[in-house]
């Protein structure tokens, strides 16, 4: 077959598309154009709720650090809940920020590269988020108890009883992801459950950090 | 003169319609599923009309297109956004290839789609600029890539593709001898 076949053959190929379409005209007549959200749109929209959410979040934490600066028990605790609140609207706002600066009239290789980059930042910060969410338990329980019933949970259930709860999240945290890491192996693994053990087993990050390295190693090829 | 926003819908709306093939075809080459192909070219309508303010209409408006819809299959491809959408099943996947059959009842320009529908995002879109028979220079300019590689890239993609078209005649003529479909 001779090279220039190939373009022949697609030429074929447009016009029985043209003829299809000129049947089909409800593809062009469904595109509302003013008010279609594109899925980047939608994207977007998650992302600025989260950051809204967790930005409501740590101003009531910096508040309750703030009034409760001379008991070191609940401050600590409220420290720990606002730096990692912080990590997770600084992620956020950084999502945004990069989902805001994706162009479409810009050349594909940059908009591939963008896109990559963004899904491994959200990779990150979801697998942060979930291996984080066990151990900030306990700092979560000491804030609630003081913030809404007075009770400081340290002096009333004993330093033990704190250092259990941390104890059991550690635990849970290596459970889950050993579980992961097993039922990642398995092909046959629930699909409703699927995103969120790769997840945790870390695979979704290892994915997004190959794609960014093979569109690197693609236009490397350039030089 | 400023056009007003009536003017300047209706003119995308013409263009729209002049190049519409554009967009389905990229979608069809992306997408992996009938409702796939319809969600992607509603994604790239609304993307174009989006873009349509920073279009200038000096450039031509199929390379243009051309450019934001890749980039609106690729984002649909490669981000998470996929996971937005519903799972393919297989019945879904019956429908596609049926879809393709009906389009293509000689089979072959079939098989140069199912090529192209089998390559990786940037090949794919290299690989459809070129069998529309855009010059190495415009190609580059759409991918952000130089001359020389969309050269060296399109080589190897058109070596593969004789390899797999004539491996895919091949095996229907041995499907044909022993009577099977």
């Amino acid at each position: 077959m001779e090279l220039d076949d190939l373009q022949e053959m697609w030429r074929g190929y447009d016009a029985r598309l043209d003829a299809s379409l000129a049947l089909n005209e409800r593809l062009l007549r469904r595109a509302s154009l003013g008010g279609t959200q594109t899925a980047l749109g939608r994207l977007a929209l998650g992302v600025r709720v989260e950051l809204v959410a967790d930005a409501i979040a740590l101003i009531f934490i910096g508040g309750f650090a703030a009034d409760h600066v001379r008991e070191p028990g609940p401050f600590a605790a409220a420290a720990v809940l606002g730096v990692a609140t912080l990590a997770l609207v600084i992620a956020l706002a950084t999502a945004l920020v990069a989902i805001g600066r994706i162009d479409f009239d810009a050349p594909v290789v940059a908009i591939a590269g963008s896109l990559d980059r963004l899904r491994l930042l959200r990779a990150w910060t979801v697998f942060a988020t979930l291996a984080v969410s066990p151990l900030l338990w306990t700092p979560l329980l000491i804030v609630a108890l003081r913030a809404f019933a007075g009770v400081d949970a340290i002096a009333a259930f004993g330093l033990p009883y704190v250092a259990a709860n941390l104890a059991v999240g550690v635990a849970l945290l290596a459970v889950a992801s050993l579980v992961a890491r097993r039922a990642g192996a398995n092909p046959h693994a629930p699909s409703p459950y699927r995103r969120l053990l790769d997840v945790l087993a870390g695979y979704e990050v290892r994915a997004a950090r190959k794609q960014v390295d093979a569109l690197a190693r693609y236009v490397a090829h350039d030089a | 003169m400023k056009r007003s926003a009536a003017e300047r819908r209706d003119a995308f709306v013409a263009l729209l319609e002049r190049h519409a093939n554009i967009a389905v075809k990229v979608a069809r080459a992306y997408g992996r599923s009938p409702a796939d192909h319809e969600d992607l070219v509603q994604e790239m309508h609304a993307a174009l009309w989006r873009s349509f303010e920073r279009y200038d209409p000096e450039r031509p408006f199929a390379t243009w297109m051309y450019r934001v819809v890749l980039n609106v299959a690729i984002s649909f491809q490669r981000s998470e956004l996929r996971r937005l959408n519903r799972r393919v099943d297989f019945d879904e996947a019956a429908v596609a290839a049926a879809e393709l059959h009906e389009l293509e009842p000689d089979g072959r320009a079939a098989q140069l789609a199912r090529y192209v529908a089998g390559l990786g995002d940037v090949d794919k879109a290299l690989m459809l600029l070129y069998l529309d028979g855009y010059p190495h220079r415009e190609i580059a300019a759409t991918l952000g890539l130089t001359e020389t590689n969309v050269a060296t890239k399109l080589a190897r993609l058109k070596s593969r593709a004789r390899s797999a078209l004539s491996d895919g005649a091949d095996k229907a003529a041995e499907g044909q001898a022993h009577g099977t479909r």
